[in-house]
């Protein structure tokens, strides 16, 4: 199982690095612009407040403070940019995983091992665990460091907190998507059912925001309960978002690794 | 004593039956060939051999361990030659090799049959010919000496020379004590080797027989040349087929008794008779056209 495991982080590591240089060159992008904003706090505040409530709710902006670092960098980086950077990432790995093994056909050499499709399965997970736990690592708190380097004042507990917050809503995402995978042969249909689900989700947290009388739809979206700002600004993670998140991870893995083991394996 | 056995094994993908009813079993330390045309079923049977599809009825059995619950415990003692040789890319035959052994073992053999095929590991698959990514798929299914070799087209983009290889390594590994179960459309390659051949036809059983049976089922091709005009009516007799009439002569195909048409020869003036045996592949699509 090792061996398997080993092999696909091999196999993935130039991605993992490049994702997660991309974390963290975005991370010190939004810090090298921090003492600018800060210095335009006021005006950029007054700004702010021309906007519909409901619009800075939609983009999860109604908390923003611009003198305030994770204020700044709830919206900035943790809201769009991060998601998305996790959500390529590890919706790229699922596909290759499982779905991409079984397109080229080379599942035929992993099958043809006296090693159990469960083992071959749970190799592949872990390995985009792995991926995950780098990502994660890297791209939120590195942002404790990077604001040392530039002198920026800081509040370590939001960090730790926003990389809980930040793990689950990946490994949600990741399950799913490794769900998806599994389901499918092909590497295309995996990237176009994961993607595809998260952006109705991002969309459903939009129109919520926007209509009271929709407001209920916020619910069948990780972006709802993936919020940045809570986590970040108030250190607080919602009960809920910890239930969803996991139940969703376990369920998908669970359902993930019986079909591969029942599923035919052919090209 | 069977090492193989097969018991009407059905897999149907929607309303189509790729393998429907198909038995057979394989003795220890034989050579068994496994023919059929494109999309006759082989792939599928030997798909359900190696556990990566399941079949909807019947029951295979490997050194009497079902294939389906005891598959890891199996797959340890056979080695497999993907269809198509489906490699990653990305990794060098070494990568390969090592991956396996991780799994396996270390392989007491691998440097031998890496200079027998004559064979670059450390080349990137991607640039690997057809016949060099063959020799990959073949080193990785014998390198922890297998006691069943299940070789879907062993030498598909193989040249002669390698293919010759190939057959003499099958035969040291059966020398070994190795069962061997292969498919092939390659008939004078199954002739070579083989000591059995299942016909696969439509995902069904056309038959099974000894090599040396399956060329007992004589047919010949006579060309005869007349020295006048002939009523070629004359030569319908049994299993005798008139194939095509020229204007100095007739064509027929002649299963079994070669004699009858000789008889019947005699009673005309012959200006010439050119006879050649049918090869194994007229006999198996013989066997094709009689099922029609």
């Amino acid at each position: 199982m090792f061996a398997i495991f080993w092999r696909t982080v091999r196999d993935r590591k130039i991605s993992l690095i490049i994702y997660s240089i991309l974390g963290i060159l975005l991370l010190a992008m939004y810090l090298s612009f921090f003492p600018a904003i800060q210095e335009q706090a006021q005006s950029l505040q007054e700004l702010m407040k021309s906007y519909p409530e409901s619009f800075l709710k939609a983009f999860g902006m109604e908390d923003m403070i611009f003198n305030n670092l994770e204020s700044y960098l709830s919206t900035e980086q943790f809201s769009f940019m991060w998601p998305l950077l996790m959500i390529l990432l590890l919706v790229s790995f699922s596909g290759s995983a499982i779905a991409r093994e079984i397109e080229r056909g080379t599942a035929e050499i992993l099958l043809a091992l006296p090693v159990s499709r469960l083992k071959i399965f749970f190799a592949k997970y872990f390995a985009g665990f792995f991926n995950l736990i780098v990502f994660v690592l890297a791209s939120i708190p590195s942002t404790i460091l990077l604001a040392k380097l530039y002198g920026v004042e800081y509040k370590s507990e939001g960090y730790i907190i926003m990389s809980l917050l930040g793990f689950m809503f990946a490994l949600a995402t990741y399950s799913f998507s490794m769900l998806m995978s599994v389901l499918f042969s092909e590497k295309g249909k995996v990237y176009f059912a994961s993607a595809g689900l998260i952006v109705i989700m991002y969309v459903l947290n939009i129109i919520s925001s926007l209509k009271d009388s929709v407001s209920d739809l916020k619910y069948f979206s990780f972006f709802y309960y993936f919020n940045a700002g809570d986590a970040l600004v108030r250190n607080h993670i919602d009960h809920f978002a910890y239930w969803i998140f996991l139940g969703v991870a376990v369920l998908s893995t669970v359902l993930a690794a019986v079909w591969f083991s029942r599923r035919d394996i052919a090209v | 004593m069977s090492v193989i056995e097969v018991k009407n094994l059905k897999k149907y993908f929607g309303s189509t039956k790729a393998v429907d009813g198909v038995s057979f079993s394989v003795e220890k330390g034989e050579i068994f060939g496994f023919l059929g045309p494109n999309g006759a079923g082989k792939t599928t049977a030997i798909r359900c051999m190696m556990d990566f599809i399941r079949p909807d009825s019947g029951r295979i059995s490997i050194l009497g361990k079902d294939a389906q619950s005891q598959s890891v415990a199996l797959k340890a003692k056979i080695g497999y030659l993907v269809s198509g040789i489906y490699l990653n890319d990305y990794w060098t035959g070494l990568d390969h090799i090592k991956f396996v052994e991780q799994i396996r073992g270390k392989s007491k053999i691998v440097r031998d049959l890496v200079k027998e095929f004559s064979y670059n590991p450390r080349i990137k698959v991607r640039s690997l010919s057809t016949g060099n990514k063959q020799k990959l798929g073949l080193i990785l299914a014998l390198m922890n000496e297998p006691e069943i070799l299940i070789l879907d087209e062993p030498t598909a983009g193989l040249d002669p020379i390698l293919q010759n290889s190939v057959y003499r390594i099958t035969r040291d590994f059966q020398k070994k004590g190795c069962t061997v179960f292969m498919s092939s459309h390659n008939l004078p390659e199954v002739e070579k080797i083989c000591d059995r051949v299942a016909i696969i036809k439509d995902g069904k059983m056309a038959d099974v027989e000894k090599i040396s049976n399956l060329k007992g089922k004589k047919m010949h091709n006579v060309a005869v040349y007349f020295n006048g005009p002939v009523d070629a009516d004359k030569f319908k007799l049994k299993g005798v087929e008139i194939v095509e009439q020229m204007p100095d002569g007739v064509n027929f195909k002649v299963k079994g008794d070669i004699n009858p048409i000789f008889d019947e020869l005699a009673k005309h003036s012959v200006k010439n008779v050119e006879i050649s045996g049918a090869t194994l592949e007229e006999i198996f699509l013989e066997f094709y056209q009689k099922e029609k």
